[in-house]
């Protein structure tokens, strides 16, 4: 039994050097501009070049399509050196949910085209699954491609593709086969998000983070952009969820956040005395400190099965399942710590800590929804982790 | 990273496994709870020679020498069978202490008796069960021309009654705050004054009440004193507390099994209940709250046995069981159902162990105290 994630002196030294890189060169600017989904200013696709360029980026894809060896540890230390410093890896969705599903199933040709920029930090992609009336029950999906020789033609809406106001391409599900059943007619392609055609409309959310609505207006797409093989899109969604999941919730971006709510309790007043003597708020702090712990060691045994080749199937689900809810749980117990102040927000005079818990407390809301929502997972869990009957 | 279970652990666990749900059924765990000893000593024997009581003792003292870890993993699976008696007050609570004391005298004749199954041990530490308090200790130790004089009483105390032993923490002199006055004496239950009583707890007799009413101790009895010995003894019961949690994630993994198992056969409406989602989520908060608390002690486990394990992170994993285990026993009723609240079914057998469980070694509350103290004065990383 061995909880360590680093194991070799390479991945020790991985660590060390993409610690030291990011220290320097991550600024808050460049923060900012990531996790607020208001697009990719130049400092952030600056940012993004610059890792590329040292090859970490590619770091677990194989050489040939522009990764720089190492292992799948080495794709888990950089996503938690990221969220240790509350950023995100730059162009996450190509490089943790597109990318890894390419190399799986994509052609030579389709994989020497994008993967290399991929690992290079040039390109970013977001994903078109949802539909006006497909959510939860995403094979109900409508968008249709209808083939026309040497390209498809694709016509119809998606709705919550968050990244496509500034991303390069379009990661699309769409129906190929109207006449097979659900999970079989759907194909996935690579589209460029400026195609002619393509119409996108933004869409404001209570955590502040911009989205899209998506129209496709008779939009043309050459075969060579379908994934993988024609009608098995839906299977390709699925199998990149687990590694997803594990690579998206982090619970270590918590720790920041919960350092500067402690000392705000250990340096402010309510009523004479410090909020940190205070038992109710030390009970609210003990439990957070507590739940952040907890989901740390989900994740260790989560990333176990993945070092060790297992597919993570139920166990991904259970580990958004646990970390969606325990951040709304951390928000709430910020809230009541805060009082009413911290309902202020940035800007506000007098906002405690900025605000950040109160925009945390709205940005969580979508947590146990996105990504599969906290119905649809228990679900999964209890059919495919428990053998419950459908 | 490899979270497996060693070789080793996996033997502990199928001999483990295998043993105790031959030896063990329901008829028997309810006789037991009522004073039942038809068997206990047999049984207790038998584990013996099985290893159990060895695992944790160091090879000097004739155990296994096992780690922490391999002790979690034989506790998940005495917590599956709810196991009975005074296992987890001589083999955990009693050789943790002895082995945190680190008193070769004491623990080359002890250590030796444990493991072979020769006697059983109880402790009193702190008031009304509290373990962490030092001025909380149950017991005054007043000197005396040959030895020491004990008064109090130690309340709610596990395995209290049936134990040949009494580990003590008292104060030695009268004053009650002092941290480098605390004694730890070994006694005899057979010495005049002591007077122990059962209790009827929610599980049954398996806690006492022991009074000391001027017992005379001779000088050989203390074990240990001075500064050093309750930093000692508050790593051992941190340690204790862990390993409760490991009882409590094998109960409650049986609970789990139980519950889906009920669920693919019980029908209503025409069709097993496990169909309903209603059912389905009540199943998967069981198995979420589950592999959550189970992975929390066996990281915590590894942790210990790396030497890294900080109070906190003892503390925050009996914060986490006690939590998740008591809705995995209100969501295991809830889909039960009535059959689950007749004493015949398996379910109150486990709920009584759990309540009585989440309040040893440590309350949810006790616990969180610790873990704010720790949080507020030193860093969390």
């Amino acid at each position: 039994m061995d909880f360590n994630l680093t194991t070799t002196d390479a991945e020790q030294k991985f660590r060390s050097e993409l610690g030291a890189f990011l220290d320097r060169e991550l600024t808050p600017e460049i923060c900012r501009q990531h996790s607020m989904d208001l697009g990719l200013g130049p400092e952030a696709r600056a940012f993004a070049l610059k890792l590329g360029a040292t090859g970490w980026l590619g770091r677990g894809w194989p050489k040939k399509y522009g990764g720089s060896g190492g292992t799948v540890v080495d794709e888990y230390i950089m996503v938690q050196e990221f969220a240790r410093r509350e950023a995100i890896v730059p162009n996450i969705v190509a490089r943790f949910m597109c990318g890894p599903v390419m190399l799986r199933n994509g052609s030579e040709d389709m994989k020497a085209e994008f993967l290399p920029r991929i690992a290079s930090g040039e390109i970013e992609f977001s994903l078109g699954y949802t539909e006006p009336s497909s959510g939860s029950d995403l094979a109900s999906m409508r968008m249709k491609a209808v083939d026309d020789g040497d390209s498809f033609v694709i016509s119809g809406q998606k709705i919550f593709n968050t990244q496509s106001h500034f991303a390069d391409y379009h990661w699309l599900a769409v129906r190929t086969n109207p006449d097979a059943p659900r999970h079989h007619g759907i194909s996935l392609f690579v589209v460029d998000q400026r195609a002619p055609g393509i119409t996108i409309r933004p869409i404001e959310t209570l955590g502040g983070e911009r989205t899209n609505e998506v129209f496709y207006d008779e939009v043309r797409v050459p075969k060579t952009r379908l994934v993988g093989e024609l009608n098995k899109g839906f299977y390709y969604m699925a199998e990149a969820l687990g590694y997803e999941r594990l690579m998206l919730f982090q619970s270590v971006r918590l720790i920041p956040p919960f350092k500067r709510l402690l000392e705000y309790t250990k340096t402010t007043k309510r009523g004479g005395r410090l909020l940190a003597d205070n038992p109710d708020v030390q009970r609210h702090l003990a439990q957070m400190a507590t739940e952040i712990k907890v989901a740390q060691a989900l994740e260790d045994r989560a990333f176990a099965l993945l070092k060790n080749g297992d597919p993570l199937d139920h166990e991904a689900s259970l580990l958004k399942l646990f970390g969606s809810a325990m951040r709304q749980r951390f928000a709430d117990h910020a809230l009541d710590i805060l009082g009413p102040l911290g309902r202020l927000e940035e800007g506000a005079d007098g906002a405690p800590l900025g605000g950040e818990m109160a925009k945390l407390a709205k940005t969580v809301v979508v947590d146990t929804i996105g990504g599969g929502t906290s119905e649809i997972l228990k679900t999964v869990v209890a059919t495919r982790g428990m053998g419950l009957p459908r | 990273m490899d979270i497996e279970f060693s070789e080793q652990q996996s033997l502990i666990q199928n001999s483990a496994r295998n043993y105790l749900a031959a030896t063990f059924n329901a008829q028997m765990l309810r006789d037991f709870r009522l004073g039942s000893q038809v068997d206990a000593e047999k049984i207790w024997q038998e584990m013996a020679d099985l290893g159990f009581m060895g695992i944790a003792v160091p090879e000097e003292y004739d155990g296994f020498g096992g780690n922490f870890a391999d002790l979690l993993v034989l506790l998940e699976e005495m917590g599956r069978v709810t196991l009975p008696g005074p296992f987890f007050s001589t083999v955990v609570y009693a050789t943790e202490v002895l082995k945190a004391l680190d008193k070769q005298n004491i623990n080359s004749v002890i250590l030796p008796a444990i493991a072979s199954g020769a006697i059983t041990l109880a402790l009193v530490m702190g008031d009304e069960g509290n373990i962490f308090d030092v001025a909380g200790l149950s017991l005054t130790a007043q000197p005396d021309k040959d030895g020491y004089i004990l008064n109090g009483v130690g309340q709610f105390i596990p395995n209290g009654y049936e134990s040949d032993y009494v580990i003590c923490a008292a104060h030695i002199g009268s004053a009650k705050t002092q941290k480098n006055d605390t004694g730890i004496f070994c006694i005899a239950v057979d010495v005049p004054g002591l007077e122990r009583k059962p209790l009827n707890s929610m599980n049954g007799l398996c806690v006492a009440k022991l009074t000391f009413d001027n017992v005379h101790i001779c000088r050989d009895d203390l074990i240990a004193q001075g500064s050093d010995t309750w930093p000692a003894l508050e790593q051992a019961m941190f340690r204790t507390a862990v390993a409760k949690c490991a009882e409590m994630v094998g109960a409650c993994a049986r609970i789990v099994e139980i519950v889906v198992e009920h669920a693919k056969e019980r029908r209503q409406f025409g069709k097993p209940i496990g169909s309903f989602q209603a059912i389905q989520h009540h199943c998967a908060d069981m198995l979420t709250d589950l592999d959550s608390a189970r992975w929390m002690m066996y990281k915590t486990g590894w942790l210990i046995d790396e030497g890294k394990a900080s109070r906190s992170d003892m503390a925050m994993t009996k914060v986490w069981c006690n939590q998740a285990c008591r809705r995995i026993l209100a969501k295991g009723h809830q889909v039960m159902g009535g059959i689950g609240y007749c004493e015949e079914h398996d379910m109150p057998l486990f709920y009584r162990y759990i309540r009585m469980a989440e309040a040893a070694m440590g309350t949810s509350d006790d616990h969180l105290t610790i873990v704010a103290e720790d949080l507020l004065w030193e860093t969390f990383a």
